[in-house]
Protein backbone atom coordinates (compact mmCIF):
# COMPACT_ATOMS: atom_id res chain seq x y z
CA UNK A 1 0.00 0.00 0.00
CA UNK A 2 1.41 3.40 -1.21
CA UNK A 3 1.41 6.23 1.80
CA UNK A 4 -1.55 7.94 1.48
CA UNK A 5 -0.04 11.25 0.80
CA UNK A 6 1.33 9.78 -2.83
CA UNK A 7 -1.76 8.22 -3.67
CA UNK A 8 -3.37 11.53 -5.81
CA UNK A 9 -1.50 10.48 -8.60
CA UNK A 10 -2.26 6.73 -9.15
CA UNK A 11 -5.59 7.00 -8.03
CA UNK A 12 -6.27 9.97 -10.72
CA UNK A 13 -4.70 7.95 -13.31
CA UNK A 14 -6.92 4.91 -12.24
CA UNK A 15 -9.85 7.17 -12.51
CA UNK A 16 -8.90 8.69 -15.98
CA UNK A 17 -8.20 4.99 -17.11
CA UNK A 18 -11.87 3.89 -15.93
CA UNK A 19 -13.14 6.73 -18.11
CA UNK A 20 -11.56 6.81 -21.28
CA UNK A 21 -12.31 3.04 -21.25
CA UNK A 22 -16.21 3.59 -20.38
CA UNK A 23 -16.58 6.21 -22.74
CA UNK A 24 -15.09 3.97 -25.56
CA UNK A 25 -17.24 1.14 -24.77
CA UNK A 26 -20.13 2.07 -23.24
CA UNK A 27 -19.33 -0.37 -20.59
CA UNK A 28 -21.61 1.24 -17.71
CA UNK A 29 -23.49 -0.94 -14.43
CA UNK A 30 -26.76 0.50 -14.96
CA UNK A 31 -27.37 -0.79 -18.55
CA UNK A 32 -26.69 -4.82 -17.15
CA UNK A 33 -29.78 -4.10 -15.23
CA UNK A 34 -31.92 -1.64 -17.43
CA UNK A 35 -31.31 -3.11 -20.84
CA UNK A 36 -32.32 -6.53 -19.63
CA UNK A 37 -35.42 -5.42 -18.57
CA UNK A 38 -36.26 -2.56 -21.38
CA UNK A 39 -35.18 -4.90 -23.96
CA UNK A 40 -34.12 -8.39 -22.98
CA UNK A 41 -30.54 -7.28 -23.84
CA UNK A 42 -27.98 -9.21 -22.10
CA UNK A 43 -24.93 -8.42 -23.56
CA UNK A 44 -24.32 -5.97 -20.94
CA UNK A 45 -25.12 -8.64 -17.61
CA UNK A 46 -23.05 -11.11 -19.31
CA UNK A 47 -19.89 -8.14 -18.93
CA UNK A 48 -20.97 -7.29 -15.56
CA UNK A 49 -20.65 -10.84 -14.81
CA UNK A 50 -17.13 -10.69 -16.41
CA UNK A 51 -15.50 -7.86 -14.57
CA UNK A 52 -16.87 -9.93 -11.12
CA UNK A 53 -15.83 -12.77 -11.61
CA UNK A 54 -12.00 -11.08 -12.97
CA UNK A 55 -12.38 -9.27 -9.79
CA UNK A 56 -12.97 -11.77 -7.68
CA UNK A 57 -9.65 -13.82 -9.07
CA UNK A 58 -7.02 -10.74 -9.46
CA UNK A 59 -8.31 -9.93 -5.58
CA UNK A 60 -8.15 -13.32 -4.52
CA UNK A 61 -4.27 -13.29 -6.59
CA UNK A 62 -3.48 -9.95 -4.62
CA UNK A 63 -4.26 -11.36 -1.09
CA UNK A 64 -2.57 -14.75 -1.55
CA UNK A 65 0.22 -12.59 -2.46
CA UNK A 66 -0.19 -10.60 0.29
CA UNK A 67 -0.72 -7.29 -1.33
CA UNK A 68 -4.05 -6.17 -0.03
CA UNK A 69 -3.44 -4.01 2.88
CA UNK A 70 -6.65 -5.10 4.39
CA UNK A 71 -9.17 -8.02 3.51
CA UNK A 72 -12.13 -7.77 3.84
CA UNK A 73 -11.71 -3.59 3.13
CA UNK A 74 -12.39 -0.72 6.03
CA UNK A 75 -15.89 0.60 5.60
CA UNK A 76 -17.84 -2.49 4.56
CA UNK A 77 -19.66 -3.04 7.95
CA UNK A 78 -22.04 -6.09 8.77
CA UNK A 79 -25.02 -6.75 6.52
CA UNK A 80 -27.90 -5.21 7.08
CA UNK A 81 -31.46 -4.74 5.81
CA UNK A 82 -30.50 -0.98 5.52
CA UNK A 83 -28.49 -2.55 2.38
CA UNK A 84 -30.91 -4.11 0.70
CA UNK A 85 -33.26 -0.78 1.26
CA UNK A 86 -30.46 1.43 -0.29
CA UNK A 87 -29.79 -0.82 -3.45
CA UNK A 88 -33.30 -0.61 -3.69
CA UNK A 89 -33.48 3.12 -3.86
CA UNK A 90 -30.21 3.55 -5.33
CA UNK A 91 -31.37 1.11 -8.48
CA UNK A 92 -34.53 3.61 -8.76
CA UNK A 93 -31.85 6.79 -9.04
CA UNK A 94 -29.64 5.29 -11.17
CA UNK A 95 -32.21 4.12 -13.85
CA UNK A 96 -33.62 7.45 -13.80
CA UNK A 97 -30.34 9.50 -13.95
CA UNK A 98 -29.02 7.50 -17.02
CA UNK A 99 -26.63 6.16 -15.50
CA UNK A 100 -24.71 5.09 -11.66
CA UNK A 101 -22.43 7.55 -10.04
CA UNK A 102 -19.40 6.52 -12.58
CA UNK A 103 -21.94 6.52 -15.19
CA UNK A 104 -23.05 9.70 -14.59
CA UNK A 105 -19.35 10.69 -14.46
CA UNK A 106 -18.39 9.77 -17.41
CA UNK A 107 -21.25 10.84 -19.57
CA UNK A 108 -20.37 14.47 -17.49
CA UNK A 109 -17.24 14.27 -18.85
CA UNK A 110 -18.16 13.59 -22.61
CA UNK A 111 -20.61 16.97 -22.21
CA UNK A 112 -24.06 15.35 -21.35
CA UNK A 113 -25.94 17.81 -19.74
CA UNK A 114 -28.67 15.45 -17.86
CA UNK A 115 -25.52 13.50 -16.41
CA UNK A 116 -24.70 16.65 -15.16
CA UNK A 117 -28.11 17.31 -13.10
CA UNK A 118 -27.71 14.00 -12.20
CA UNK A 119 -24.18 14.97 -10.55
CA UNK A 120 -25.56 17.97 -9.30
CA UNK A 121 -28.93 15.63 -7.85
CA UNK A 122 -26.56 13.47 -6.24
CA UNK A 123 -24.81 16.52 -4.20
CA UNK A 124 -27.94 16.99 -3.04
CA UNK A 125 -29.01 13.53 -2.13
CA UNK A 126 -25.95 13.49 -0.38
CA UNK A 127 -27.05 16.20 2.01
CA UNK A 128 -30.24 14.93 2.54
CA UNK A 129 -29.28 12.56 4.08
CA UNK A 130 -27.43 13.94 6.53
CA UNK A 131 -30.64 14.91 7.48
CA UNK A 132 -32.24 11.61 8.27
CA UNK A 133 -28.46 10.45 9.32
CA UNK A 134 -28.98 10.01 13.19
CA UNK A 135 -32.44 8.20 12.50
CA UNK A 136 -30.83 5.93 9.58
CA UNK A 137 -28.08 4.67 12.24
CA UNK A 138 -30.49 3.44 14.29
CA UNK A 139 -32.65 1.60 12.06
CA UNK A 140 -28.81 0.06 10.26
CA UNK A 141 -28.07 -0.94 13.53
CA UNK A 142 -31.25 -2.46 14.54
CA UNK A 143 -31.86 -4.32 11.11
CA UNK A 144 -28.19 -5.74 11.22
CA UNK A 145 -28.04 -9.26 10.63
CA UNK A 146 -24.80 -10.31 11.91
CA UNK A 147 -22.39 -8.81 14.02
CA UNK A 148 -19.73 -11.26 13.74
CA UNK A 149 -18.64 -11.68 9.97
CA UNK A 150 -18.81 -9.53 7.04
CA UNK A 151 -18.00 -11.87 3.86
CA UNK A 152 -20.15 -15.20 3.32
CA UNK A 153 -16.40 -17.17 3.42
CA UNK A 154 -15.87 -15.38 6.95
CA UNK A 155 -19.64 -16.84 7.94
CA UNK A 156 -18.87 -19.79 6.73
CA UNK A 157 -15.43 -19.99 8.35
CA UNK A 158 -13.91 -21.64 5.18
CA UNK A 159 -11.32 -20.36 2.86
CA UNK A 160 -11.97 -17.77 0.53
CA UNK A 161 -10.46 -19.08 -2.47
CA UNK A 162 -12.26 -22.29 -2.28
CA UNK A 163 -15.54 -20.34 -2.73
CA UNK A 164 -13.17 -17.87 -5.47
CA UNK A 165 -12.73 -21.54 -7.40
CA UNK A 166 -16.44 -22.61 -6.83
CA UNK A 167 -17.37 -19.65 -8.47
CA UNK A 168 -14.97 -18.63 -10.97
CA UNK A 169 -14.75 -21.97 -12.72
CA UNK A 170 -18.27 -22.83 -13.60
CA UNK A 171 -18.45 -19.28 -14.72
CA UNK A 172 -15.23 -19.36 -16.85
CA UNK A 173 -16.81 -22.70 -18.78
CA UNK A 174 -19.67 -20.53 -19.10
CA UNK A 175 -18.07 -17.45 -20.40
CA UNK A 176 -16.48 -19.81 -23.10
CA UNK A 177 -19.39 -21.01 -24.12
CA UNK A 178 -21.03 -17.52 -24.76
CA UNK A 179 -17.77 -17.05 -26.46
CA UNK A 180 -18.48 -20.04 -28.86
CA UNK A 181 -22.13 -18.76 -29.62
CA UNK A 182 -20.99 -15.63 -30.07
CA UNK A 183 -22.44 -13.80 -27.63
CA UNK A 184 -19.80 -11.41 -26.30
CA UNK A 185 -20.09 -9.62 -29.54
CA UNK A 186 -22.06 -6.16 -29.64
CA UNK A 187 -23.86 -6.54 -33.22
CA UNK A 188 -24.61 -3.42 -35.34
CA UNK A 189 -22.96 -1.07 -36.71
CA UNK A 190 -19.83 0.43 -34.07
CA UNK A 191 -19.16 3.78 -32.96
CA UNK A 192 -15.82 5.35 -33.55
CA UNK A 193 -12.92 4.32 -31.63
CA UNK A 194 -15.09 1.61 -29.81
CA UNK A 195 -13.61 -0.61 -26.97
CA UNK A 196 -15.49 -4.00 -27.19
CA UNK A 197 -17.33 -4.16 -23.58
CA UNK A 198 -15.73 -7.17 -22.72
CA UNK A 199 -12.48 -5.57 -22.81
CA UNK A 200 -13.73 -2.93 -20.64
CA UNK A 201 -14.68 -5.52 -18.23
CA UNK A 202 -11.64 -7.01 -17.86
CA UNK A 203 -9.73 -3.50 -17.50
CA UNK A 204 -12.13 -2.62 -14.97
CA UNK A 205 -11.08 -5.15 -12.40
CA UNK A 206 -7.36 -4.58 -13.17
CA UNK A 207 -8.01 -1.15 -12.41
CA UNK A 208 -9.71 -1.69 -9.13
CA UNK A 209 -7.44 -4.44 -8.05
CA UNK A 210 -4.74 -1.64 -8.86
CA UNK A 211 -6.96 0.73 -6.61
CA UNK A 212 -7.21 -2.02 -3.85
CA UNK A 213 -3.61 -2.93 -3.64
CA UNK A 214 -2.58 0.92 -3.66
CA UNK A 215 -4.90 2.47 -1.39
CA UNK A 216 -6.30 -0.30 0.83
CA UNK A 217 -10.17 -0.50 -0.60
CA UNK A 218 -11.78 -0.95 -4.32
CA UNK A 219 -13.18 2.36 -6.49
CA UNK A 220 -15.42 4.22 -4.32
CA UNK A 221 -16.20 7.63 -4.87
CA UNK A 222 -19.45 8.61 -3.47
CA UNK A 223 -18.12 9.77 -0.24
CA UNK A 224 -16.14 12.20 -2.19
CA UNK A 225 -20.01 13.95 -3.05
CA UNK A 226 -20.50 13.69 0.24
CA UNK A 227 -17.79 16.06 1.18
CA UNK A 228 -18.45 18.20 -2.02
CA UNK A 229 -22.41 18.41 -0.57
CA UNK A 230 -20.76 19.02 2.85
CA UNK A 231 -18.35 21.86 1.81
CA UNK A 232 -21.12 23.98 0.11
CA UNK A 233 -23.63 23.11 2.97
CA UNK A 234 -20.81 24.86 5.47
CA UNK A 235 -20.01 27.56 2.84
CA UNK A 236 -23.76 29.01 2.44
CA UNK A 237 -25.41 27.74 5.50
CA UNK A 238 -23.02 27.11 8.20
CA UNK A 239 -24.77 27.29 11.09
CA UNK A 240 -26.80 24.11 9.98
CA UNK A 241 -23.94 22.51 8.89
CA UNK A 242 -22.84 22.47 12.25
CA UNK A 243 -25.52 20.62 13.54
CA UNK A 244 -25.11 17.80 11.51
CA UNK A 245 -23.65 14.90 12.87
CA UNK A 246 -23.66 12.85 9.43
CA UNK A 247 -20.58 15.19 8.67
CA UNK A 248 -18.72 14.75 12.07
CA UNK A 249 -18.73 10.40 11.43
CA UNK A 250 -15.50 8.93 11.08
CA UNK A 251 -15.92 5.62 8.91
CA UNK A 252 -12.91 5.06 8.13
CA UNK A 253 -10.74 4.97 10.81
CA UNK A 254 -8.33 1.70 10.83
CA UNK A 255 -4.80 0.89 11.02
CA UNK A 256 -2.82 0.73 8.39
CA UNK A 257 -0.26 -2.27 7.93
CA UNK A 258 2.46 0.12 6.83
CA UNK A 259 1.56 1.53 10.17
CA UNK A 260 -0.40 4.53 11.06
CA UNK A 261 -3.72 5.48 11.11
CA UNK A 262 -6.52 5.62 8.03
CA UNK A 263 -8.92 8.04 8.92
CA UNK A 264 -11.23 9.98 6.55
CA UNK A 265 -15.73 10.48 6.96
CA UNK A 266 -17.59 12.81 4.89
CA UNK A 267 -16.47 15.59 6.57
CA UNK A 268 -15.22 18.40 3.80
CA UNK A 269 -11.42 18.38 5.17
CA UNK A 270 -8.64 16.98 3.59
CA UNK A 271 -8.17 12.88 4.71
CA UNK A 272 -7.43 9.64 3.35
CA UNK A 273 -10.77 9.46 1.91
CA UNK A 274 -10.56 12.47 0.18
CA UNK A 275 -6.96 11.91 -0.80
CA UNK A 276 -8.44 8.47 -2.70
CA UNK A 277 -11.35 9.51 -3.84
CA UNK A 278 -11.53 13.06 -5.04
CA UNK A 279 -8.46 12.21 -7.43
CA UNK A 280 -10.50 9.45 -8.54
CA UNK A 281 -13.49 11.53 -9.32
CA UNK A 282 -11.54 13.83 -10.99
CA UNK A 283 -10.01 11.37 -13.25
CA UNK A 284 -13.03 9.60 -14.53
CA UNK A 285 -14.27 13.12 -15.85
CA UNK A 286 -11.11 13.98 -17.41
CA UNK A 287 -10.35 10.48 -18.82
CA UNK A 288 -14.13 10.44 -20.50
CA UNK A 289 -13.84 14.20 -21.50
CA UNK A 290 -10.24 12.81 -23.05
CA UNK A 291 -11.65 10.46 -24.86
CA UNK A 292 -14.60 12.51 -26.03
CA UNK A 293 -12.46 15.05 -27.26
CA UNK A 294 -10.32 12.95 -29.21
CA UNK A 295 -12.83 11.22 -31.46
CA UNK A 296 -14.61 15.29 -31.79
CA UNK A 297 -17.53 13.80 -29.98
CA UNK A 298 -17.22 16.24 -27.23
CA UNK A 299 -20.16 18.82 -27.60
CA UNK A 300 -23.12 19.99 -24.58
CA UNK A 301 -26.36 19.64 -26.49
CA UNK A 302 -29.26 22.08 -24.60
CA UNK A 303 -32.35 21.06 -26.46
CA UNK A 304 -33.29 18.23 -23.97
CA UNK A 305 -36.31 17.55 -22.85
CA UNK A 306 -37.07 19.16 -19.14
CA UNK A 307 -38.63 15.76 -18.24
CA UNK A 308 -35.34 14.12 -18.84
CA UNK A 309 -33.38 16.69 -17.21
CA UNK A 310 -36.04 16.31 -13.74
CA UNK A 311 -35.31 12.84 -13.81
CA UNK A 312 -31.52 12.89 -14.12
CA UNK A 313 -32.01 15.48 -10.91
CA UNK A 314 -34.16 13.16 -9.48
CA UNK A 315 -32.54 10.00 -9.69
CA UNK A 316 -29.15 11.91 -8.68
CA UNK A 317 -30.88 12.62 -5.75
CA UNK A 318 -32.12 8.88 -4.98
CA UNK A 319 -28.87 8.08 -5.74
CA UNK A 320 -27.32 10.27 -3.20
CA UNK A 321 -29.32 9.29 -0.33
CA UNK A 322 -29.08 5.57 -1.58
CA UNK A 323 -25.45 5.35 -1.71
CA UNK A 324 -25.14 6.47 2.04
CA UNK A 325 -27.94 4.67 3.38
CA UNK A 326 -26.54 1.69 1.65
CA UNK A 327 -22.85 2.67 2.45
CA UNK A 328 -21.66 2.87 -0.91
CA UNK A 329 -22.86 2.84 -4.23
CA UNK A 330 -23.12 0.14 -6.93
CA UNK A 331 -19.29 0.24 -8.19
CA UNK A 332 -18.03 0.01 -4.59
CA UNK A 333 -20.31 -2.84 -3.56
CA UNK A 334 -20.49 -4.70 -7.40
CA UNK A 335 -16.60 -4.03 -8.33
CA UNK A 336 -15.43 -4.18 -5.03
CA UNK A 337 -18.21 -6.31 -2.45
CA UNK A 338 -19.28 -9.04 -4.34
CA UNK A 339 -16.02 -10.23 -6.17
CA UNK A 340 -14.68 -10.68 -2.69
CA UNK A 341 -18.67 -12.22 -1.49
CA UNK A 342 -19.54 -9.58 1.31
CA UNK A 343 -22.73 -9.77 2.35
CA UNK A 344 -23.80 -5.93 2.52
CA UNK A 345 -22.26 -5.80 -1.26
CA UNK A 346 -24.90 -8.92 -2.09
CA UNK A 347 -27.72 -7.58 -0.32
CA UNK A 348 -27.37 -3.98 -2.45
CA UNK A 349 -27.22 -6.04 -5.19
CA UNK A 350 -29.95 -7.96 -4.34
CA UNK A 351 -31.90 -5.01 -3.84
CA UNK A 352 -30.73 -3.27 -7.48
CA UNK A 353 -33.13 -5.54 -9.22
CA UNK A 354 -36.53 -4.61 -8.03
CA UNK A 355 -34.82 -1.09 -7.71
CA UNK A 356 -33.89 -0.80 -11.79
CA UNK A 357 -36.87 -2.88 -12.72
CA UNK A 358 -39.09 0.16 -11.08
CA UNK A 359 -36.75 2.57 -12.65
CA UNK A 360 -37.43 1.35 -15.61
CA UNK A 361 -41.31 1.61 -15.44
CA UNK A 362 -41.11 5.12 -14.41
CA UNK A 363 -38.43 6.06 -17.16
CA UNK A 364 -40.28 4.46 -20.05
CA UNK A 365 -43.16 6.40 -18.92
CA UNK A 366 -40.78 9.43 -18.83
CA UNK A 367 -38.96 9.08 -22.44
CA UNK A 368 -42.09 7.67 -24.47
CA UNK B 1 -38.91 15.65 -34.67
CA UNK B 2 -39.55 17.25 -38.64
CA UNK B 3 -40.70 16.05 -41.60
CA UNK B 4 -39.43 17.02 -44.77
CA UNK B 5 -42.29 16.99 -47.38
CA UNK B 6 -42.35 13.22 -48.79
CA UNK B 7 -39.24 11.98 -47.91
CA UNK B 8 -37.24 12.10 -44.74
CA UNK B 9 -38.09 12.06 -41.12
CA UNK B 10 -35.56 13.37 -38.36
CA UNK B 11 -35.38 12.56 -35.05
CA UNK B 12 -32.87 14.56 -33.07
CA UNK B 13 -32.16 13.07 -30.05
CA UNK B 14 -28.59 14.35 -29.11
CA UNK B 15 -28.42 15.18 -25.40
CA UNK B 16 -30.86 12.65 -24.79
CA UNK B 17 -30.50 10.65 -21.68
CA UNK B 18 -29.44 6.71 -22.07
CA UNK B 19 -31.46 4.99 -23.00
CA UNK B 20 -33.81 7.53 -25.03
CA UNK B 21 -32.10 7.12 -27.98
CA UNK B 22 -33.19 3.35 -28.35
CA UNK B 23 -36.25 4.05 -27.07
CA UNK B 24 -37.68 6.22 -29.39
CA UNK B 25 -36.10 5.45 -32.30
CA UNK B 26 -38.08 2.15 -31.85
CA UNK B 27 -41.36 3.67 -30.87
CA UNK B 28 -40.76 5.94 -34.25
CA UNK B 29 -39.73 2.78 -36.44
CA UNK B 30 -42.77 0.87 -35.48
CA UNK B 31 -45.06 4.07 -36.21
CA UNK B 32 -43.89 4.41 -39.57
CA UNK B 33 -43.45 0.73 -40.39
CA UNK B 34 -45.47 1.27 -43.48
CA UNK B 35 -44.18 4.06 -44.78
CA UNK B 36 -40.83 2.81 -44.19
CA UNK B 37 -40.77 -0.70 -45.38
CA UNK B 38 -42.77 1.26 -48.68
CA UNK B 39 -39.95 3.39 -49.46
CA UNK B 40 -41.85 6.18 -48.95
CA UNK B 41 -40.42 7.75 -45.88
CA UNK B 42 -36.77 7.33 -44.38
CA UNK B 43 -36.07 7.96 -40.91
CA UNK B 44 -32.65 10.39 -40.17
CA UNK B 45 -31.69 8.89 -36.82
CA UNK B 46 -29.21 11.69 -35.39
CA UNK B 47 -27.81 10.47 -31.97
CA UNK B 48 -24.82 11.85 -29.76
CA UNK B 49 -25.06 8.47 -27.49
CA UNK B 50 -22.65 6.05 -28.77
CA UNK B 51 -24.09 3.11 -27.16
CA UNK B 52 -27.15 3.80 -29.13
CA UNK B 53 -25.15 3.39 -32.74
CA UNK B 54 -24.87 -0.03 -32.44
CA UNK B 55 -28.57 -0.75 -30.45
CA UNK B 56 -30.59 1.29 -33.13
CA UNK B 57 -28.71 -0.20 -36.16
CA UNK B 58 -28.95 -3.69 -35.08
CA UNK B 59 -33.00 -3.32 -34.05
CA UNK B 60 -33.27 -1.29 -37.21
CA UNK B 61 -31.82 -4.46 -39.33
CA UNK B 62 -33.46 -6.76 -37.40
CA UNK B 63 -36.71 -5.22 -38.22
CA UNK B 64 -35.65 -5.55 -42.28
CA UNK B 65 -34.53 -2.05 -42.87
CA UNK B 66 -30.83 -1.28 -43.99
CA UNK B 67 -29.15 1.76 -42.08
CA UNK B 68 -26.41 3.72 -43.09
CA UNK B 69 -24.38 5.33 -40.00
CA UNK B 70 -22.18 8.57 -40.95
CA UNK B 71 -20.51 10.42 -37.97
CA UNK B 72 -20.59 14.46 -38.41
CA UNK B 73 -19.69 16.74 -36.49
CA UNK B 74 -20.07 15.82 -32.66
CA UNK B 75 -22.74 13.44 -33.74
CA UNK B 76 -24.10 10.45 -35.39
CA UNK B 77 -26.48 9.99 -38.26
CA UNK B 78 -27.90 6.85 -39.07
CA UNK B 79 -30.34 6.88 -41.91
CA UNK B 80 -33.11 3.79 -41.62
CA UNK B 81 -34.82 3.05 -45.21
CA UNK B 82 -36.61 0.63 -46.81
CA UNK B 83 -34.05 -2.10 -48.03
CA UNK B 84 -36.59 -3.06 -50.30
CA UNK B 85 -38.65 -6.52 -50.92
CA UNK B 86 -35.52 -8.50 -49.51
CA UNK B 87 -35.37 -6.59 -46.19
CA UNK B 88 -38.61 -7.14 -45.16
CA UNK B 89 -38.79 -9.79 -42.56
Amino acid sequence: MMPIGSIYIPAFAVGAAVGFLMHRSGFCLVCPFRNFFLFRDALPARNLLLAVVSSMVLFEAARRLGLLPFYPFPMLGFPSVSHLIGGGVFGVGMVLAGGCAVGVLYRMGAGNLVAGTAFLGLLAGSAAYAEIHPAWSVVKERWTLSHGWSTIPQGLGIDPGLVVLAVAVPSVALFLRWRAAGSWTRRGTLPRGYVPMWAAAIGLSVLGTAIYVLSGMPIGITTSCAKMAGWVESVFAPGHFATLDYFRSVPLNVASRAGGILRGGPAPVSDALAAIQLPLVAGVVLGSALSAVLLSEFRVYRGVPPPQLAAGFAGGILMGLASRMGSGCNVWHLLGGVPILAAPSLLFAAGLLPGAWAGTLLLRKIIT
Amino acid sequence: MTTTPGRTVELDLRGHVCPASLLLSLKNMNAMREELSSGRVALRILTANRESVPTITDAARTMGYAVTVEHTEAHYVLLVESAGEEGIR
